[in-house]
């Protein structure tokens, strides 16, 4: 993998670390008071956090490299 | 919540983290959302907004960097929001006019610094009108120290405000409030030494109904009322230790339980603390937890008595007579008695001895006019200032206040009286006895640490 590729998979993983926390964080504040919100998130977590699962394998195979 | 409403641009191609922006940043005003360059060029070219938050990567890869200088020159405060860690892209958005660089993964926390940091930018014209039109001071180490309201802003440390009473610490905690939230609903101000210390436990946490005999109904405490605001505690020297542990875990959780209640209350407030007294000696001797001593501290304020910035005193005149809708003039001598009185009661008194002139002079103020204890005092050539010689005669028959002493205590209160008695009665009898601590004490009857906290006062001034 190139380096840019390289650099272009640790971007993914930042920005996906960035947006499932944050998510968490938005969830866990908003469950009660506005589940339509709640609602939206976890789909799009869960998506997020399969990216993420698939990148950090790739990203192992490079560290093991 | 009171914050001012800002209009924002959110640029991110992102579901998730387009969402999560957006949810943040509708707390603190309107967000508009694009989630390509071209939507955001759209908006920038019809719209005006306080900030743009910008993704580097989108439809193509760093095609946010073109997106930056188009929201500089829409007048956006343009922060740049990516998990791109190369320096050179970093170097370049801030060359394209981005403010602010958030490395992804970023929380909450990073967002509002942002935000208070717009908000310093912001509130520089309010800083200005504050000095010029509320807090009158040429005083150039006071300004020094007063500088750090910028930074007070832009952080969620606590504050600190330290000085004598009648120095403004009230109006700088209002101040301080004010930068951030437009209106004054949620600042929550608790004097503490206002509040007998048996119902201070139940001002501060709430109760619920029943929690003690007298509580018919529930209610909120000051913590939890300051809840996106600030809470102020003032005189928070005289808070009892029972108390200080409990606000302690407050401060430190952010949670609390109002008395009478299982149910854990949550409460984000920016505490605002303020005493005349010397924590430190405190700390020292016992009476004030030195764990909340560290806690309460972070910006510290030091508001000097104003004898000790007399040049302020012809300002301050100036500043409280122009305040009266009728005008009137201080003859020269009364001018100089009231430029060189000590004023114990600092700004406040000042403000006051003003404000009873203004209601019944007569265009002029003589010395006459001027209150007792103030027009009872000389100037001497070397221009200091020298208590008259006072004929005593008691108020009260067997009494012992005498009448320029009640005068005093008319405009000055008279928490401000007594530590003028042990400052004066301290100076005295130290001296007379040769500067024998041991020896001073048996005839004050005081303890050491209230014998050092006078001595520390004295040696402020």
């Amino acid at each position: 993998m190139s380096e840019k590729d390289q650099n272009k998979l640790i971007h993914d993983i930042n920005a996906a670390i960035s947006a499932v926390s944050q998510a968490v964080d938005l969830i866990s504040d908003n469950w009660k008071e506005n589940p339509e919100l709640v609602e939206k998130m976890l789909p799009l977590t869960r998506e997020k956090l399969i990216t993420l699962s698939s990148d950090w394998q790739e990203m192992k195979e490079i560290i093991k490299k | 919540m009171s914050k001012k409403t800002l209009n924002f641009l959110v640029l991110e191609d992102d579901d998730l983290a387009r969402l999560n922006l957006v949810s943040l940043l509708k707390e603190h005003g309107l967000v508009r959302e694009a989630r390509n360059s071209k939507e955001a060029f759209d908006y920038l070219n019809s719209e005006t907004f306080d900030i743009a938050w910008i993704d580097l990567d989108l439809e193509v890869d760093l095609i946010g960097l073109e997106v930056v200088p188009e929201a500089v020159r829409n007048g956006a405060y343009s922060v740049v929001l990516s998990g791109r860690e190369e320096d050179e892209y970093i170097e370049e958005a801030y060359n394209r006019g981005c403010e602010d660089y958030l490395s992804k993964p970023f929380d909450k926390e990073s967002l509002l610094l942002v935000l208070r940091k717009y908000k310093i930018l912001s509130s520089e014209g309010k800083l200005r009108k504050f000095f010029s039109r509320k807090y009158v001071t040429q005083d150039e180490s006071l300004i020094g120290n007063l500088h750090i309201l910028q930074e007070i802003v832009g952080s969620n440390k606590p504050v600190f405000i330290k000085g004598p009473t009648g120095t403004g610490k009230t109006l700088i905690s209002k101040l301080i409030h004010e930068l951030v939230f437009d209106d004054m609903k949620k600042f929550i101000h608790l004097n503490c030494s206002e509040i007998p210390e048996n119902l201070l436990e139940s001002e501060l946490f709430g109760y619920e109904k029943g929690a003690f005999s007298g509580a018919e109904s529930s209610k909120k405490g000051k913590l939890e009322l300051a809840d996106g605001g600030t809470l102020f505690l003032d005189e928070i020297a005289t808070m009892p230790m029972m108390l200080q542990k409990k606000l302690l875990k407050a401060i430190d959780e952010k949670t609390f339980y109002p008395l009478g209640s299982e149910k854990e209350i949550k409460s984000n407030f920016r505490l605002v603390s303020a005493t005349c007294e010397n924590l430190e000696e405190m700390v020292k001797d016992g009476s004030f937890r030195e764990d909340l001593y560290f806690r309460i501290e972070g910006f510290n304020i030091d508001l000097p008595a104003i004898k000790n910035r007399k040049g302020d005193i012809p300002l301050l005149i100036k500043h409280f007579l122009g305040k009266g809708g009728r005008r009137i003039v201080l003859s020269a001598e009364a001018k100089n008695l009231l430029t060189n009185y000590d004023w114990p009661g600092n700004i406040r008194e000042l403000q006051k001895v003003i404000e009873v002139l203004q209601s019944k002079s007569h265009g002029v103020i003589k010395v006459n006019d001027l209150p007792k204890h103030i027009s009872g005092l000389k100037v001497n050539t070397t221009n200091e200032v020298q208590s008259s010689i006072e004929h005593f005669s008691p108020m009260v028959q067997g009494g012992v206040l005498s009448h320029s002493q009640v005068e005093f205590i008319r405009h000055n209160g008279l928490k401000a009286f007594i530590e003028k008695v042990e400052e004066e009665a301290l100076k005295v009898l130290y001296k007379e006895n040769d500067e024998k601590v041991r020896k001073t004490l048996s005839i004050l009857k005081v303890s050491n640490s209230s014998f050092y906290r006078i001595m520390e006062r004295l040696k402020n001034q």
